[in-house]
């Protein structure tokens, strides 16, 4: 039995299961919306077992072989207008992702692999252990630092350290008054690297890379600026694709997103690895099939 | 040679507790090791200008305690009192701006403090700033998996289930870990589990509750925040963040 879990309307989630229900594997999705229905019990010493239970259905832990968990903040939900709701909602997933850390069921992507995500200083130097360059970066609360940063480099983006609000800009001479700010937030400055938009998305052992065309500072959001993102499917040099191989696996992501950027002289820059990649917004753009390869992992024996 | 390496001025070290300014235990504790350098780190020191930090060169990095800057090598340890900053800690900051000025710093010490080469306890994990802070269960799961005898432990989320309780019926026990020591108990089964608990937790400071003891004795909880300013607690834990060798030196 596969595990899905998270919203109808997240699109990942459901082309991954509309895969499943065209191959006829078992799955079972677990609607958050329905949260308030569910209760679960999880017994736990050296094993682990439990079930998940509503009025009519009951889905045996145990039976699970592997689940692809893509849930959303409860407190973003409907339910979260009532306090009770909000509450048990919390608890359920809580306690399903610790399931998903404990489990010896194949977990896309086990929660505490994804953590790192939430530092991006601190998955930066796993990236960089691993071969990648990463830009020259300074996170300070210091403006005379920033200010001389800057000088240094000519060009910089500005980005948070966390994965909250994580849109990359690059800094103007309209920002030159507001650096005073960064003293009340260590604030993160990067060497702008020009060169070429990569997306690799890596499931097990396959990699789906895409090459983005775009005038925006951060291509995901080319739209709020007026620009355009153009996504084509490309190909890797060898050296390059494993080593993308090699980094999802060592930081024990079976599906990752990984942002790359090339130089005009060759070099291959790792900015960024996504643990819960919304890959639809490729897939849709380059026909690969990289929700059916995700149907595939979780569906395999391996 | 040797009488110019005499004359040297040994720097000046400074033993870091960063802590919540509301937490009194770290309070004493800097009373305590003030002859070691201590000096507490407020989250509203990460509001101070003077932090800077470049990933990959840990040593050029400078921070901000008590208000005052101090560079990274100038750092004997780190002791780490606070699972996270948050928001009610930055009375300073917009009330609006303060959730994310809190996941910001967070993220920020989460790397700076892994980076670190002196010695750190607990070196953070992402999402604690003093360990993993695993829930009941994976405390559990993980003792278990290490050999250690457990008692079972039951999570039940209902809409409308009362909580299961997780409170053994036999005495319980509690050993302290403070690097490779333990107190709070001198049964070699308990000291040599707690050991093995905090080992497989990659933790240096924790304490383990055991319900039972010798042979009967079972794990049931711990925690990454005891109370570390019971005097022979303190002096050993001053001893392992200053005395030692750092990890990354050891690596």
């Amino acid at each position: 039995m596969i595990l899905l879990w998270g919203l109808p309307g997240d699109t990942p989630l459901s082309s991954v299961g509309d895969v499943l229900t065209r191959r006829r594997k078992k799955s079972f999705f677990l609607d958050q919306h329905d949260s308030l229905e569910w209760s679960i019990e999880l017994d736990v010493d050296d094993s682990i077992s439990g079930c998940l239970r509503n009025g009519r259905r009951r889905l045996d832990l145990a039976d699970v072989t592997a689940a692809y968990i893509r849930p959303y903040d409860a407190r973003e939900l409907p339910l979260a207008s009532e306090l009770r709701a909000l509450t048990h909602a919390l608890n359920l997933g809580d306690a399903l992702l610790s399931w998903a850390d404990m489990t010896s069921a194949k977990i896309v992507n086990r929660p505490w692999a994804m953590s790192p995500n939430n530092s991006k200083p601190y998955q930066s130097l796993q990236i960089r252990s691993l071969g990648f360059s990463i830009p020259e970066t300074l996170i300070t609360t210091d403006p005379e630092a920033a200010q001389e940063f800057w000088e240094r480099q000519g060009t910089v983006i500005y980005k948070s350290v966390s994965s909250v609000r994580s849109i990359v800009s690059r800094l103007s001479p309209a920002h030159a008054l507001r650096l005073k700010s960064v003293r009340w937030c260590p604030t993160q400055f990067q060497q702008y690297i020009a060169g070429t938009d990569y997306r690799v998305h890596v499931v097990g052992e396959r990699l789906f890379p895409s090459m983005i065309q775009s005038q925006a500072d951060d291509y995901r959001y080319a739209g709020l600026n007026g620009r355009s993102a153009e996504i084509k499917a490309a190909h890797l040099p060898k050296h390059v694709a494993d080593r993308c191989r090699r980094l999802a696996a060592a930081i024990s992501l079976p599906v990752a997103g990984i942002d790359l950027r090339v130089t005009p002289a060759g070099e291959w820059y790792c900015f960024e690895v996504n643990p819960s990649p919304g890959f639809s917004y490729y897939q849709q753009a380059t026909g690969q099939p990289i929700a059916e390869a995700i149907a595939d992992f979780l569906a395999s024996d391996s | 040679m040797e009488r110019r390496r005499q004359r040297r001025k040994v720097p000046n070290k400074t033993l870091l507790i960063i802590a919540s300014a509301r937490d009194e235990i770290a309070r004493r504790l800097s009373t305590v090791w003030q002859g070691s350098g201590a000096r507490l780190l407020h989250p509203r020191d990460l509001s101070r200008p003077g932090w800077r930090y470049q990933p990959g060169q840990i040593e050029a990095s400078s921070a901000v305690a008590s208000g005052e800057l101090i560079s990274a090598r100038e750092l004997s340890g780190v002791f780490i009192r606070l699972a996270s900053v948050s928001a009610e800690d930055l009375i300073e900051i917009v009330p609006e701006d303060r959730p994310y000025v809190a996941q910001e710093m967070n993220a920020f010490l989460v790397a700076w403090l892994s980076a670190l080469s002196c010695r750190v306890v607990n070196r953070p994990a992402v999402g604690c700033l003093s360990g993993p802070n695993w829930r009941p269960e994976q405390w559990i799961h993980a003792a278990a998996q290490a050999g250690v005898p457990v008692v079972p432990i039951r999570r039940r989320v209902g809409f409308d289930a009362a909580p299961v309780p997780a409170v053994p019926a036999a005495p319980t026990f509690t050993v302290t870990v403070i690097g490779n020591n333990c107190f709070g108990s001198n049964d070699p089964f308990l000291r040599r589990s707690a050991l093995r608990i905090a080992h497989c937790a990659n933790v240096e400071l924790l304490a383990v509750n055991f319900a039972g003891s010798g042979k009967a004795a079972r794990f049931f909880s711990a925690t990454l925040w005891p109370d570390p300013s019971l005097p022979d607690h303190a002096s050993a834990l001053l001893e392992h963040l200053t005395g030692a060798r750092s990890r990354m030196e050891l690596a």
